[in-house]
């Protein structure tokens, strides 16, 4: 009889084949992104051609993303799937892929994208590794999103990603890629830096990239001292200029890519090794580098607790600073370059002031 | 002439923004002064310009013996085109391309050995795809392992556990792509169920998956655990419990319902864009407490239906039914027993502080039908269970089990367990359990039995994905 039942179902299965997958809307190409960071860049750059959702939120730790079926259905008629890489997504990318029975989005299509393709990795562990040093990454800290120079090398990829996808729309993504580099580039360094750029770049599209340039060869300062030095210093360049040197705290090993890019110093995290819970004992030693360096502040994301944060800034006056460091993660983060903008904000707030008050909403 | 009224021009707007950016409202004087100022600033930006030119100049000599970067979206012509080396001053040479030069910047930094000591550049850049896992381990399979220890104390003399230390499983998964077309998945156990017994090794999985199907369609071939229920399919260090509900192992043994045969499932389309999951199994009868076991020459066929809902962001409802039917071994195979599940799952993880809070309710009814040459038996059995995590590390979990025995559904269990669970880490948990047992029936001399349990798991390997 269950031979009968199993063969009506067949039956009504193949003729739901024979008539065609839904909606075929050959229109906008379907990304999914696993970070809503990468989603923001996917959405500047892909602009009305592209119909862009996350898997995360930008709320919760981005290792832990659950393989929910909500996001297999999500990833069912997927064009492209955009991962940050690194091993970041390794807790539930196969899952999420493999039960969305999408054969487009299979690692090693052209619909999968892994965003770290040519980006600059820290923390790349050398030698053997094992799980006795926490949750580490064996090809380099995932979390190299928060260095903005990264994401405009992932912005060009998605770019070009995009348009092979779609090669009649590779101008219109081009377009949107150079306006939101000019953006990103105006954010970093501000628009007088970049107007002066202009001129010796030949182009106000060149402008940023010079600087960029600059900034890697070490000659960013220099050129802006020829300039007549802090008048035309701006953007999160400028902004973040005074802290260069200056010692933080981390919560988990997220910010080594921020801090990198902007000079600051982590000397010391909450977690004793990545992933591992704070620990007693680990918080005095903490307590006993702050009284042998002085450290600014102690940048964490919304999603920790604040109890070990709280219980350091209590013992030894330090400010916590509670920051999204994903789109989404708190209300006014609301795309890649807002993110970062209150990441540069809330850390110069929290030099400046110096008191407790400059870490809350 | 040109040029300088060009140059000029660029003073004046680049004058306007910087002057803009102080937000000063100056006079004509200081105006004048700033103009002086920028002009001398413009002599001194010339010279940078011409040292930055010889700099281009370099890199593009060094660029062309690069290899063409292979991600450039923009194709700039110009990136081939030598820029002019006479001695003309920068106004004749052509325009050099800054993200080229950026570009090269950043494939150099590739090949570079030592770190440049600027913090900026202190940093392995890398170009390429990056694939996961790293280049020296490519073609070898994940492996991991799982072991699985007991401490067992238990108030009834003669049963099965008594109060004993025992190494339950060490299950040995290997997985990994075999073609662009098939995955594979073998996982091993070495384990008993008492340290009286003497350890066996078992192949618990080993099945092929076949990726490539169109029309959302999946294939499984081999050997696996069958998706009957939520439970069932799942691993014993899997669960949120010690060991499976009494339903399961009433049902379908100890190690539950698994069989070699084949799967086809399919993520049915909608326009709702729901998760609706239809799954159809074909498989040698040979679990031998609901069904025939070894006397049978029949296949089991089974078909679950799942479908999943998103409540909110952080809660999501599930609803899966299963049915699976088979000869039983009721003269030898003559007679068929069949039975359903419905199952229903409740997850809640709050998206800010889902690392220290979440909730996991599953209920799982199970009902049979058994023909046997004195008549039809029919039973029930279900469990209800759920589990709250208060801690980053803590989790606390009930269950309650109430299951009558498939084949005499006179005989009735219930349980009613407890569980403390505290994940060291990411790969190791220790799990403190309290399970009382009341049958209307004895079991090793016993009507009833209370056991206290601490289960010690630990993961080495490969990192496990984490099943929803």
């Amino acid at each position: 009889m269950l031979n009968q039942i199993s063969r009506i179902v067949f039956t009504a299965m193949f003729a739901a084949l024979v008539s065609g997958p839904h909606a075929l809307a050959e229109g906008k190409l379907r990304v999914v992104t696993t970070t809503s960071d990468l989603a923001s860049i996917v959405g500047a750059i892909g602009g009305d051609k592209v119909e862009v959702s996350s898997l995360g939120t930008g709320k919760e730790d981005p290792h832990f993303i659950d393989a929910k079926p909500s996001c297999m259905a999500l990833s069912r008629d997927a064009d492209l799937w955009v991962r940050i890489g690194l091993e970041l997504e390794i807790g539930y990318e196969r899952l999420v892929i493999d039960g969305s029975h999408n054969l487009k989005i299979r690692v090693g299509t052209p619909g999968h994208f892994d965003a770290s393709e040519g980006v600059i990795r820290l923390e790349v562990p050398t030698g053997k590794i094992d799980r006795s040093m926490g949750d580490i990454h064996p090809m380099g800290n995932p979390h190299y999103w928060l260095d903005p120079l990264n994401m405009r090398i992932v912005a060009k990829n998605v770019a070009a990603r995009l348009g092979k996808l779609r090669p009649g729309d590779q101008a219109y993504f081009n377009d949107l890629l150079k306006a939101f580099l000019l953006r990103l580039d105006e954010s970093m360094f501000g628009p007088p830096l970049m107007k002066a750029a202009a001129i010796v770049a030949g182009g106000e599209d060149q402008a940023g990239a010079k600087l960029w340039a600059l900034l890697l060869k070490d000659q960013l300062d220099d050129f802006i001292k020829n300039l007549g030095g802090e008048s035309v210093m701006g953007g999160w360049y400028g902004e973040m200029r005074p802290l260069r040197g200056t010692k933080i705290i981390t919560y988990h090993r997220s910010w080594s890519y921020f801090a990198n890019r902007f000079g600051l110093e982590v000397v010391g995290e909450l977690e004793p090794k990545p992933g591992i819970e704070p620990t007693a004992s680990h918080l005095s030693d903490l307590v006993a580098t702050t009284s042998t360096s002085k450290v600014s502040f102690i940048l964490m994301e919304p999603f920790y607790s604040r109890q070990a944060p709280d219980w350091l800034s209590n013992k030894t006056g330090i400010t916590v600073v509670q920051v999204a460091n994903s789109v989404g993660g708190q209300p006014e983060a609301t795309d890649y370059i807002r993110m970062i903008d209150g990441i540069v904000k809330r850390s110069v707030a929290a030099c400046t002031s110096g008191s407790k008050s400059a870490t809350e909403k | 002439m040109n040029r300088w009224m060009t140059i000029c021009a660029s003073i004046v707007a680049f004058a306007t923004v910087s002057l803009r950016a102080q937000e000063q409202a100056p006079t004509n004087d200081e105006l004048l002064k700033e103009l002086r100022r920028l002009n001398e600033r413009m002599g001194a930006l010339e010279a940078t310009h011409e040292s930055d030119q010889k700099k281009i100049r370099e890199l593009e000599d060094r660029l062309k013996t690069l290899e063409s970067t292979p991600t450039d979206p923009l194709g700039k012509p110009q990136s081939t085109a030598p820029v002019k080396s006479s001695g003309e001053g920068p106004s004749t040479a052509e325009p050099p391309n800054s993200e080229d030069e950026l570009q090269a910047l950043l494939g150099e930094g590739a090949t570079k050995s030592a770190p440049s000591p600027s913090p900026q550049t202190k940093a392995l850049f890398s170009f390429g795809p990056s694939p996961s896992g790293g280049g020296i381990q490519s073609f070898n399979p994940d492996i991991s392992l799982n072991g699985d220890m007991l401490a067992t104390y238990s108030k009834s003399e003669g049963g099965q556990n008594d109060d004993e230390f025992l190494f339950r499983e060490l299950e040995i998964g290997f997985s990994g792509n075999v073609d662009p077309y098939t995955r594979a998945d073998m996982i091993v156990t070495v384990g008993k169920q008492s340290s009286h017994d003497d350890y066996e090794a078992d192949l618990e999985e080993a099945y092929l998956t076949f990726l490539q199907l169109p029309a959302g369609l999946q294939a499984r071939a081999g050997l696996f655990r069958s998706e009957f229920g939520r439970a069932n399919p799942t691993h014993l260090h899997a669960l949120p419990w010690i060991d499976y509900p009494f339903v399961i192992k009433r049902y379908f043994g100890t190690d539950g319902l698994s069989g070699t045969g084949a799967e086809l499932s399919w993520l049915v389309p909608n326009k709702w864009n729901e998760y609706l999951g239809l799954t159809y199994e074909i498989f040698n009868n040979d679990n031998d407490t609901l069904f025939a076991g070894r006397e049978s020459d029949d296949f089991t066929n089974l078909l679950r239906f799942k479908a999943s809902h998103d409540l909110s962001p952080a809660s999501t409802l599930e609803l899966g039914s299963s049915i699976a039917t088979a000869p039983n071994d009721s003269g030898h195979g003559s007679h068929r027993a069949t039975v359903g599940g419905v199952d229903v799952t409740y997850h809640w993880k709050p998206k800010g502080s889902g690392l220290y809070r979440s909730f996991l309710w599953q209920t799982e009814v199970l009902a049979s039908h058994s023909e046997t040459p004195h008549g039809g038996e029919s039973a029930w059995g279900m469990y209800s269970a759920a589990e709250y995590q208060f801690a980053r590390q803590w989790k606390m979990g009930v269950r309650y089990d109430n299951t009558e025995l498939p084949n005499r559904a006179s005989l009735n269990e219930r349980g009613y367990s407890a569980y403390l669970t505290f994940l060291q880490s990411e790969f190791v948990f220790w799990r403190l359990g309290y399970i009382y047992t009341d049958r209307n029936f004895r079991e090793d001399g016993n009507w009833n039995d209370q056991q206290v349990m601490l289960q010690l798991n630990w993961t080495l390997g490969a990192h496990p994905a984490h099943r929803f």
